[in-house]
Parts: structure tokens; C-alpha cells; sequence
């Protein structure tokens, strides 16, 4: 693993206290992404791959190894500097892409930057809206919007606060297949301006806009057709 | 990185941060109206419960001091005695009349505005009592500063001459004294009020003159019987009577009448007896004791039935914000995965019940204020309005009201508010 990769993940293991004992979600995985890298994350249901999306995200402590991002022990650090985190190197886009119902495209997409310490809010959650090409309809509703305009806004707030790294769990999910290649096509033109993708996908078609796919099942990380081996 | 630099700052524009927090605390508002009008509506029954049984007592209050003064006289100053009077119930059976340690004097109402609670001393009446000579026969003269008697005696009622301001009944004690203190100066020196018996026995009626020692008086009003001694006498202008009697500046008692409301009768008595060492100073409260011990009794279920009131609106908030935050917990998971710091997420829970506190405060106030307005009336008819006018909103009342339902919404949020800021955002957003 390269000393100089923007994320590394370093021996991680994750296991849950579930009815039957102890669950390995995750097993010793290693995993290094460098900067600019587009990579899809792709296994059978049950196969960890939200587990490690949410590791990766800072939410989701494991119960061995480290993350490290830009050089942070990301899990060193406390809830509140974790929160800290979160709000400065990570971008979400969920699989229920989980708006805000009562907030209109613009200040959903501005949701980041409310505790920030920044001028021109607004403005900013409007570029990022451009950016998906929805600066026009910026004042609606999520309810007023398409299936496929709610997936542009989930990733213009994934966006709005230069997030170095995009997390996405399964963002076509419930989209048709025109609305997905949109997607896939937004993610490839943000890993040109600079972002880390990481997209979680059980879709052969998506995976195949990403640089590198990195296959899991049973907790174990086949990296290219390469298991994690440590 | 950037992230390493401000890890550990504070934010500056905290200003402008509550702003944001606050308008998403409006926002959800907005969209949980049932939720947010329950709850508002909890605290402001409460409200609204607790501000029209303190009004009515208050009321009640003001109606037993509006009582009082109706009563009349509530402070009686006589001489001290030298022996132990030897009488029982109105019957004299010593063979020589005892005699005061000192007589009183005009001197003693001057002293009488000295004591620290003078403010309170509302009316003073002194009075010279003593017999004269009419038509052969004798008769008691009571003399009197008519207006200060007649503001004292609200209940009598004449035929003849009326006392000039009398009939100017007011709500305010205040505007009372400034009305009042014209009553009964439309009296002339030879001029004088008889009793009803007093003017039965010597055939008076008004316009009638009678003789005392000598000199002649016109009878301008004659005193419907009342059942009380002052049917039997005629009252006259006190420096006449001092004059007629031969006692100059001497006074027989004093009568005075206190606003009570905020000053205890037996505090004014000790100040009086302090200042008057050689009088005997009564405080004559036993006429609205009883009303008192029931007024003590409704104010013990007052505020035991606001407490109770209260106790439940908190427990309203309790839950609503329980039920609230547990069905928003997926937007909690998504506030802290976008970076929102636990602080941030009570400040919009907390910023929720806040606003709706205040509307319960305000809107509890209001109905409390309209429905105090149409009972008061009808519960404390005579409640004069020295501390609660119907007419006006009390600002004091209305800022505890607000005050106490925030205290009580932000308490009962508090925990709701905690738990929702210690959700794990990757089980809320069903990562795990």
C-alpha cells in the first residue's frame, strides 16, 4: 500500500454483536484510493459493502485497524471532530438519497455549509446546483421534483462543500436507465475536477464508468480480481 | 489541509449560524403543524389556566380590601385608661367615669402622618364627642371634619342636603381619594347632620334650626336609621364642637381607614401605637377574617391546580418531542453525516420548542387575560384594580407567562433534544 494514498485503509475489521453472536462484517481489509480515483465497490447483498461505505464515512467505528484520510487517523478523533470531518473532506449521496422534505433544492444542497464558517452560502449551494444543471429549479420542493433531479440534488450536496471524497451508496438505485447514466456521467466529470468517487453499486453498467472495482463478499476485499491479503 | 485548521476553532459567526438553525427549526415547524400546534396548545392551556386563577385571586383579593373600604373605619385610636373600664357589653357600671391616662388631641393626626407606612393611611376622622343642651333636654354632638367622615361613612344616606361627591363611585382607589376628597365640604360650619332618632325626638327635619348651648344651627341633612349609634346623635363641624364644649384642639378617638392591600393592618397598628404611646390602637379586621381564610384556601388550590396544570404541559412536550425526534431520525442521521456537531442538532430541537413556547406563553396569556376579563366581574365585583385592571394587559403577567412556558418547554425538551443529538448517524441512516 502506498505510503502517499489520500485514503488508506489498513487491516480494518468490523464485526456486529448479532442474535447468534458475533457477525465479521469486515475481515483485515486493506485498501489504499489515490487522489482523483474513481472506484466502484461492488458484492452480494450481506456482503459487508454498506459496512464499509459507512467506515469510510466516518460514522461507522471498526472494531480493528485504521482509516486514514489525508494523513488523519480518522478514527483518533473525537464524535464532535469526527462531525468536524465529515463536514469538510466527505460528500454523501445516499441510496434513498434522504433530502430534507420541508427544505427546497438550494437549501438542501446548502445543508453542509449552515454550520460553516463561510460567506455567500447560498451562493455557493447555487453553484453547485448549476453544476448538476438544476440552478433553475433551485426553490422546489423534493416532492416537486424528479426522481432523477433528486439524485442531481443529493450529489450538489455532496458537492457544495469540495468534498475530497464522494460516498455513494447505490445512487441509481431507483433510477430508470437514462436518469443512471446522467448520474454515473455527473460522478465522472466531478472525478475530473478532482473528488475521490466511491460508489457502492450492485450494477455491472455503473461499475464500469469506475477506474477500479473493488469486489467484497463475506467481508473480504477482492481488489481487482486480488483478495486483501495482510 | 484546511480541516486541520480548524479543527478546534470556534465558530466566530455564531450570529449567523443560529440564524440557519433556526430556520430550519421554522421550517420543520411548518410541516409538523399538527405536532407543533399540540404542543403549543398544551402550554398554553396551561397558561391560560394558571394566568385566570391569579387574576381571580388577585381579584379575590382586591375585592376583601374593596370590602374593607367599604366597611369604613378599620383602625380605631382611643385614650389608655388609667383603670381597667369597668363595662361589658355597652353597660357602664362604674359609679365615676374613668379618665384617660391622656387626652387626645388634633396634634395626633399630624403625628399620625409620620409613620413610615403613611402612604397607606387613606382617611383620618377624628372625632369630639360630648354632651349639650337642646331645648332643655341633652343630647351627644359628635364633631366631625365632614370631609373626612363623610368619605368614611360611604353606607349613610340622607335626606335633605347631599354630600357634595359622594355619588362619585370609581373603579381606581386612587381616582377614589382625588373624588372623594370633596365629599361633604358643600357643609357649612353652622350647619349639622342629625341621626334619625336624634331628629325623631326633636321633631327636625332639614331646613329645621335647633339651639345648642345657645347657639343656633341648621339642620341640613337628617341620616336615614342605619341600627347603629349614629342614629342617636347629630354631628357637627369638629372646631364648633370644641368651641361649644370648651375642649379646644381636644379629640375624644380617631377613626382612619388603610388600604390594606399591601400593607398588613397589624403593621400599621404597631407603627401608630409607637407613634401614640398614650393611645390604644385597634386594627379591626375580624369583618373579612373569615372572607380572608377562604381567599387563602382558593389560592392554595390555585396554585396547586397551575402546578398541576404546568406539570402536564411538560409532560405534553416531554412526549411530543419524544414522538418527534424519534420520527425524525433519519434527518438527524443525515444533519450529523453532513457534519452537524451534537451541539448543532439541540439548538434545532431546542430552537422548535422555543418558538413554540412562546406562542403557547403569548396565546395562554391572551385567553387567560379574556376569560379573567369575563369572570373577575362576576367573581370579585368589587375588585378595584390596584394590581389587576381588567381594562388592560398586565405586561408583568404576560412576561412570566411567556417566560414560564419557555422554562417549561426547553426543561421538558431537554432530554428529547440530548437523545436526538446522541444518535448514531450510520444506524439512523440504516447504514448498519
Amino acid at each position: 500500500m502506498p505510503d502517499s494514498s489520500f485514503v488508506k485503509l489498513d487491516n480494518l475489521s468490523k464485526s456486529y454483536l448479532g442474535p447468534e453472536g458475533s457477525i465479521l462484517a469486515l475481515k483485515k481489509t486493506c485498501l489504499a484510493i489515490e487522489e482523483s480515483e474513481f472506484i466502484a465497490i461492488m458484492g452480494p447483498s450481506g456482503s459487508g459493502k454498506s459496512t464499509l461505505l459507512s467506515i469510510l464515512g466516518a460514522m461507522n467505528p471498526p472494531t480493528g485497524g485504521t482509516l486514514e484520510v489525508d494523513g488523519i487517523n480518522v478514527y483518533s478523533l473525537g464524535q464532535e471532530r469526527l462531525a468536524d470531518f465529515r463536514r469538510e473532506y466527505l460528500g454523501f449521496v445516499f441510496q434513498q438519497l434522504q433530502l430534507i422534505p420541508y427544505l427546497t433544492a438550494v437549501e438542501n444542497t446548502m445543508l453542509p455549509l449552515v454550520v460553516k464558517r463561510i460567506a455567500d452560502k447560498r451562493g455557493l449551494a447555487l453553484e453547485a446546483l448549476a453544476k448538476v444543471d438544476l440552478k433553475d429549479k433551485a426553490g422546489r420542493l423534493p416532492n416537486q421534483l424528479s426522481g432523477g433531479e433528486q439524485a442531481r440534488v443529493a450529489i450538489a450536496r455532496a458537492i457544495v462543500n469540495s468534498a475530497d471524497l464522494i460516498l455513494a451508496d447505490e445512487p441509481t438505485g431507483n433510477l430508470d436507465s437514462e436518469n443512471s447514466k446522467n448520474i454515473m456521467n455527473l460522478f465522472l466529470e466531478l472525478k475530473k475536477d478532482g473528488h475521490i468517487i466511491v460508489v457502492v453499486t450492485h450494477s455491472l453498467e455503473d461499475a464500469s464508468y469506475a477506474d477500479r472495482i473493488v469486489n467484497i463478499k463475506d467481508g473480504l476485499i477482492n481488489d481487482n480480481g486480488k483478495e486483501s491479503k495482510s | 489541509m484546511h480541516f486541520k485548521t480548524i479543527v478546534g476553532v470556534r465558530h466566530k459567526d455564531a450570529e449567523e449560524l443560529e440564524m440557519r438553525l433556526i430556520l430550519i427549526a421554522i421550517n420543520n415547524i411548518e410541516r409538523r403543524k399538527t405536532k407543533a400546534i399540540i404542543l403549543a396548545a398544551g402550554l398554553s392551556i396551561a397558561v391560560l389556566a394558571t394566568v385566570t386563577l391569579f387574576t381571580i385571586t388577585v381579584a379575590m383579593r382586591e375585592n376583601i380590601d374593596g370590602q374593607l373600604d367599604e366597611f369604613g373605619t378599620n383602625i380605631l385610636i382611643i385614650p389608655k385608661y388609667k383603670e381597667i373600664p369597668l363595662s361589658y357589653a355597652g353597660i357602664n357600671v362604674s359609679s365615676v367615669d374613668s379618665q384617660p391616662a391622656k387626652e387626645l388631641s388634633v396634634k395626633d393626626v399630624s403625628l399620625m402622618r409620620t409613620i413610615p407606612n403613611r402612604q397607606n393611611l387613606n382617611i383620618i376622622s377624628p372625632k369630639l364627642v360630648g354632651p349639650v343642651k337642646i331645648s332643655g333636654q341633652t343630647a351627644l354632638v359628635v364633631g366631625i371634619q365632614f370631609a373626612n367622615e363623610l368619605r368614611i361613612k360611604t353606607w349613610w344616606q340622607y335626606t335633605g342636603k347631599q354630600p357634595k361627591g359622594k355619588q362619585d363611585a370609581v373603579a381606581n382607589p386612587r381616582d377614589l381619594v382625588k373624588k372623594r376628597a370633596v365629599a361633604g365640604t358643600n357643609y357649612k360650619r353652622n350647619e349639622v347632620i342629625a341621626g334619625a332618632v336624634f331628629a325623631k325626638k326633636f321633631k327636625l327635619k332639614p331646613g329645621s334650626k335647633i339651639s345648642v348651648n345657645g347657639l343656633t344651627f341648621k339642620v341640613a341633612s337628617v341620616l336615614k336609621p342605619a341600627g347603629s349609634s349614629d342614629d342617636n346623635v347629630f354631628f357637627m363641624n369638629l372646631t364648633k364642637t370644641q368651641k361649644i364644649l370648651n375642649k379646644p384642639r381636644q379629640i375624644s378617638f380617631i377613626e382612619a381607614n388603610a388600604y390594606c392591600l399591601d400593607c398588613p393592618l397589624p403593621k400599621l397598628v404597631r407603627q401608630l401605637s409607637k407613634k401614640l404611646p398614650y393611645a390604644k390602637v385597634l386594627g379591626l379586621r375580624a369583618a373579612v377574617a373569615q372572607k380572608e381564610q377562604t381567599l387563602a384556601v382558593f389560592t392554595a388550590f390555585s396554585i396547586a391546580s397551575s402546578a398541576i396544570m404546568l406539570i402536564v404541559a411538560a409532560l405534553v412536550v416531554f412526549t411530543t418531542m419524544t414522538a418527534s425526534v424519534k420520527e425524525r431520525t433519519r434527518e438527524i442521521g443525515i444533519f450529523r453525516a453532513v457534519g452537524f456537531r451534537k451541539k448543532h442538532i439541540i439548538a434545532i430541537i431546542m430552537s422548535e420548542v422555543v418558538l413554540l413556547s412562546i406562542a403557547g406563553g403569548l396565546t395562554g396569556y391572551l385567553t387567560g387575560f379574556i376569560v379573567s376579563k369575563m369572570l373577575v366581574p362576576v367573581i370579585a365585583p368589587q375588585a378595584k384594580g390596584f394590581y389587576f385592571n381588567p381594562s388592560n394587559i398586565n405586561v408583568v403577567v404576560l412576561g412570566i407567562s411567556v417566560l414560564a412556558a419557555f422554562l417549561i418547554g426547553a426543561f421538558a425538551a431537554l432530554l428529547p433534544a440530548v437523545r436526538a443529538a446522541n444518535k448514531d448517524p450510520a444506524s439512523a441512516l440504516r447504514f448498519i
